[in-house]
């Protein structure tokens, strides 16, 4: 492996590393976003009306919809921890790659967005009255989904993330960009699990293979566009 | 774009020639939005009174003229945006023009945008039995909307001029990306919009609808050119009034 | 000598306004270089460009003979750090977990002894397991510096490093870039108003000199409207 190679994938798990640390150091930071989620959870039937959470949709979409506020919560922080102090300056200044930098806070934060959609489940799963019986086959089936989307939603969190940074009002910036851009793998996650919960009986005309398709691109499509604008995005 | 000099180092002939080339451009400008204006509202007129009335929707089609061309001249003008946002990337020595023309087209498609929901709204509402429904193109419309409201949120609270060139080029390229993903996602999802008007080679409308159709495209996008020259021309001098002014103001 | 840091021609603006115009300078091996003005006239700017981290408005920087601006070849395979006003830290990280982070990110991997040393020679001994968050302002630029004992750069970019250093850091500051300097070949380049570090540079460059020469009426001959 030539130089340039064995430093980016240096830089790749060692800022992988260092973003899991700071987590596991400010738990609390995680223990509010899941306490946040759980609120919501529990307010959407308050909105609905429990009759309607026998619904399948209901059910899966009040999922998926609180996934994007966990979602825009964390992408807001991808480079909270280094901008605070400057630290991300002096990862600039290192000259460590920088598209190596976007990867590992984009793996880093699906891996985190995994890490709340887990016991996320567990309560929808109670709260919203989820059917035992296809329960074991909606959550094999849920974790490529939630993989997939986590990946594609993350490679484009950590791509707005370095566009707002040098922004002012980042707070409003980031949900405006991001909501728009974030509708098809939100499309593509709910249809998806609709089509496979046993207990509900899907009516459309349309195989998964097209709704993968569109869930796989994201990270494909935006992660590429970090790689290729990574000097530009990450520069003063 | 030339550097401010000294003046005693020019002649004085340099500055007319200058001003009046200045001058002319804008004149030429103004001039072809007046005709392309006219030319507009002679191919609305076209499309209301010299066209019959459809069979099946009665004379609300006739807003048809207006959605679709104004709809695909806002899917034109984002792409454009994004063409020099993407250029912009590749020769960073023209960044301040090809920014200036990007926004100018960004602008554009964001009008558009915002006349293609509108329309396509009032049409739906005689047509579909409600103001909106989740179809594709709206769909897609909308969202591109969005992206393109938070492209001039973005430029405004960014203040620095050069990190402000770099992330609308990229909230531009991100946006004209996106557009037929949630596309293609929307169109799996649901669709209730009528079948494509126009297809390459296959039609369901009359020849006579067809081509008022298309001559209201040509003349909507003709008046959006002359629109983005004048709009390009008035970034370019409040830009320049603003480097002015910050050189001047050591002065 | 060896020249390690080429500066030439370098123009500075702060949006469209000119801060400093045609900055040269060249910085050899083992020289000390005190780059000294008023506020606001554009050191930390600068120290930006020359670290890489911020786009001059024109001209060339280049350390190591590769080029920092405008080409971007630099890979810093030979070191260059940069330590800005205000120390780099993770906030949440311990004394020796930040010490990690700022070596790894130049690609290399500290023993733990090797930290220990170098905490103690700054006089963070003990610290180790400290939370960054929790520690002075002057604790953490010996923090900085213990970095640069560790990395031993070959260029060091330094913008005021002896803010908030009291008597015995400042004088650990001037060891620590004698040490690199004699020790290590490295060349030093600081911004400062410390009188006590401008007195120890080799070569002083007041950057007034490189005020913009606006004071003359221009008149603009391009067109306004391209």
């Amino acid at each position: 492996m030539n130089l340039g190679a064995r430093r980016w994938w240096h830089t790749f798990f060692f800022v992988t590393q260092f973003s899991l640390r700071g987590v596991l150091l400010r738990k609390a930071s995680w223990f509010g976003v899941l306490s946040f989620a759980a609120c919501l959870l529990i307010l959407f039937p308050f909105a609905f009306g429990t009759e309607l959470l026998a619904q399948g949709e209901v059910r899966h979409g009040a999922f998926w919809a609180i996934q994007e506020f966990v979602v825009a919560l964390v992408v807001g922080r991808v480079f909270q921890a280094e901008q605070e102090n400057g630290a991300l300056e002096a990862l600039l200044a290192s000259r460590a790659p920088r598209s190596a930098l976007l990867f590992a806070k984009t793996a880093f934060t699906a891996v985190q967005l995994l890490s709340l959609q887990i016991p996320l489940v567990l309560l929808w799963a109670v709260f919203y009255n989820v059917p035992t019986e296809g329960l074991m086959q909606n959550v094999r089936f849920l974790l490529p989904v939630c993989l997939l989307f986590n990946f594609g939603t993350s490679a484009l969190g950590a791509l707005l993330s370095c566009v707002v940074a040098r922004s002012q009002a980042r707070e409003i910036l980031l949900p405006i960009l991001f909501f728009p851009l974030q509708m098809a793998p939100l499309l593509a996650a709910v249809t998806l699990m609709l089509r496979n919960d046993p207990a509900y009986e899907y009516v459309g005309g349309f195989a998964d293979g097209s709704w993968w398709t569109v869930l796989a691109a994201y990270p494909v499509v935006f992660l590429a566009v970090g790689f290729l604008l990574d000097d530009v995005l990450l520069q003063e | 774009m030339t550097q401010p000099t000294d003046l005693s180092s020019k002649s004085k002939s340099a500055l007319p020639s200058a001003s009046e080339s200045a001058l002319r451009s804008t004149r030429g400008s103004d001039t072809a939005l007046l005709v392309t204006a006219v030319l507009t509202l002679a191919a609305w007129g076209y499309g209301l009174f010299g066209v019959g009335t459809d069979r099946d929707q009665g004379d609300v089609y006739r807003i048809l003229f207006v959605h679709v061309p104004v709809a695909w001249c806002a899917f034109v003008w984002v792409i454009a945006g994004a063409v020099f946002a993407v250029r912009l990337f590749f020769s960073p020595a023209r960044a301040q023009g090809l920014d200036r023309s990007s926004q100018a087209c960004v602008e554009l498609g964001t009008l558009f945008a915002a006349l293609a929901l509108l329309t396509g709204s009032i049409w739906g509402r005689p047509t579909w039995g409600r103001w909106w429904d989740w179809d594709p193109r709206l769909t897609s419309t909308l969202v591109m909307f969005l992206v393109t409201c938070g492209y001039h949120i973005l430029r405004s609270f960014t203040p620095d001029v050069r990190a402000r060139r770099t992330v609308a080029a990229v909230v531009a390229l991100l946006g004209a990306l996106n557009v037929p993903i949630v596309y293609f996602s929307v169109n799996l999802w649901r669709s209730l919009h009528q079948p494509q008007s126009i297809v390459a080679n296959q039609s369901n409308m009359s020849g006579d609808i067809k081509l008022a159709l298309w001559v209201n495209v040509f003349a909507l996008l003709a008046l959006s050119i002359a629109l983005y020259r004048v709009r390009r021309q008035s970034i370019a001098a409040k830009e320049t009034l603003e480097m002015l002014r910050a050189e001047q103001g050591l002065a | 000598m060896t020249t390690i840091l080429v500066c030439e021609a370098v123009d500075l603006r702060i949006d469209h306004k000119p801060l400093l115009e045609g900055i040269a300078f060249t910085l050899a091996a083992g020289e000390l270089l005190s780059l000294v003005g008023p506020n606001g006239l554009g050191k930390t700017t600068l120290m930006r460009c020359l670290a890489g981290v911020a786009r001059p408005h024109a001209g060339r920087v280049r350390v190591h003979g590769e080029e920092v601006w405008p080409s971007r070849e630099a890979t810093f395979e030979h070191l260059a750090c940069y330590l800005a006003s205000q120390p780099a830290l993770l906030s949440d990280h311990s004394v020796a977990g930040n010490l990690e982070f700022f070596v790894n990110a130049f690609g290399r991997r500290p023993t733990w002894a090797a930290l220990r040393e170098a905490l103690a020679e700054v006089g963070l001994s003990g610290r180790e397991a400290q939370v960054a968050r929790t520690l002075s302002t002057g604790q953490k630029r010996r923090l900085t510096l213990a970095g640069l004992l560790l990395l031993k750069p070959r260029l060091v970019l330094a913008d005021e490093p002896t803010n908030g250093l009291d008597a015995d850091g400042v004088a650990l500051c001037l060891r620590v870039f004698a040490q690199l300097r004699t020790g290590h070949q490295a060349a030093v380049c600081v911004a400062s108003h410390d009188d006590r570090l401008v007195k120890s540079s080799t070569h002083v460059l007041p950057l007034e000199r490189f005020l913009p020469a606006a004071r003359v009426r221009r008149a603009f001959q391009g067109d306004v409207f391209a």
